[in-house]
């Protein structure tokens, strides 16, 4: 009788591991970090008020900025605008859906470089 | 005609032009606790995929490595694998093309590992299942009992063409990083074919598909990686089909779908034009 197969999902490491892919899983992974991030701050916001290391705040606004924008992207285009229509494909096949909502997606994180640079000057201006 | 002649030759020569070290990921579940790799010297000519090699140490070097395949065209789905970090198909990938030295072979990650290369499909498949992958209709008399061909146009057969190029290779499942966290992710494939389904104008169950999909562990668990469409070998584009599916649901769910009656039956006959055919002469027997 054979033993049990073994398991092979690679779990929450999937995120940011498990192939060589395209800028839409980096931004992917970020979207969950920064997310975790802005969560893990409002519950630590709620349980510990007071005064508060100020790079974190940094950080949460660094988070925020980013999820804001590439979720601006992930809103439009999850709810099918901007991904094509079904085609025939032809070889060798480059994802259309992914090749459309490219620009989409850089002139999103152009904005947030523009928001997030405010942001580090404002900081270091002690706002 | 003799410049043409020497290249066809060049092409089918089966001169050995490299060697590569294929780097496989061996697990037998009897013996072993961890799977390992074990290294071969595999010789490669022009034209030689990943299968090709394989094969070529199964006979030559070491009967004991296990992997799947059938078709060796792309067409069954049999031979994905994990090669050089990213899944691909053996059979479809060139091992020039890959252009290194070592190639490193494991199986397809999310799916549990039955031995050496071999995946365990089974839960992608029931995933695939779980959409109700075939045609619904409000009359299941007729469907059970045809009597002719339903109506499409060239034009709506473009609505879910792409989408049923998908030879279930769970390549899309094995890349996406949403089901490597959650095992009951319905995953790229079986989403992809919701919508095919759901589009196709001679389907009537929508609202049945819609109770699978639309769900905490379905279509909306996408975040849009594009792993999936990244490493479909078919071109299906599963991404495309999920964005897709997910703003014909909101249409649904705002009451702006408008209801469709699946396509009317062509009548066999009396057909304008076009001679009767022949009597049956083989009766399936019930």
């Amino acid at each position: 009788m054979a033993k049990k197969a073994r398991p092979n999902r690679i779990g929450v490491k999937g995120w940011w591991t498990g192939g060589k892919y395209g800028v839409e899983k980096k931004a992917y992974f970020l979207h969950r970090l920064t997310g975790l991030i802005i969560v893990f701050y409002l519950i630590a916001h709620i349980i510990h008020q007071g005064p508060w290391i100020a790079w974190w705040e940094l950080i949460v606004v660094l988070a925020f900025i980013y999820h804001a924008m590439n979720g601006i992207r992930l809103i439009i285009t999850e709810l099918g605008f901007g991904v094509g229509r079904p085609t025939l494909p032809s070889f060798p096949y480059v994802p259309e859906s992914l090749v459309k909502t490219r620009p989409l997606f850089w002139i999103l994180m152009a904005f947030s470089a523009i928001y997030i640079v405010l942001a580090i000057v404002g900081f270091a201006k002690g706002g | 005609m003799a410049q043409k002649e020497i290249q066809i030759k060049e092409v089918l020569s089966d001169e050995i032009v490299k060697k590569v070290k294929f780097k496989v990921k061996k697990f037998d579940p009897e013996k072993d606790d961890k799977p390992y790799y074990a290294e071969y010297d595999v010789p490669v000519w022009r034209g030689m995929t990943v299968l090709d090699g394989l094969l070529y140490v199964k006979e030559d070097l070491d009967g004991t490595v296990n992997f799947r395949y059938s078709c060796r065209m792309g067409i069954c789905g049999s031979c994905g694998m994990f090669i050089n970090g990213k899944p691909r198909m053996a059979c479809m990938t060139q091992i020039l093309e890959l252009g290194t030295d070592v190639i490193e072979i494991a199986p397809l990650p999310n799916l549990d590992n039955i031995r050496d290369l071999v995946p365990d499909s089974t839960p992608f498949f029931e995933k695939h299942r779980k959409v109700k992958p075939y045609l619904i209709r409000q009359d299941v008399k007729e469907q059970e009992n045809p009597i002719g061909e339903y109506y499409q146009t060239p034009e709506e057969h473009e609505y879910y063409s792409q989408f049923s190029f998908c030879i279930k290779c769970s390549l899309c499942y094995a890349a996406c990083p949403t089901a490597a966290s959650d095992p009951e992710y319905l995953g790229p494939q079986a989403l992809a074919q919701a919508y095919r389904y759901s589009v196709d104008t001679r389907d009537e169950g929508f609202e049945e598909r819609v109770m699978v999909v639309d769900d905490p562990h379905g279509c909306w668990r996408c975040h849009y990686a594009g792993a999936c469409s990244e490493v479909c070998p078919k071109g299906v584009d599963p991404a495309k089909a999920i964005q897709l599916l997910k703003g014909l649901i909101l249409k649904y769910r705002l009451g702006l779908k408008k209801k469709r009656k699946g396509a009317g039956v062509i009548p066999a006959h009396p057909r304008p034009g076009v001679k009767k055919a022949p009597k049956r002469t083989v009766v399936q027997e019930d």
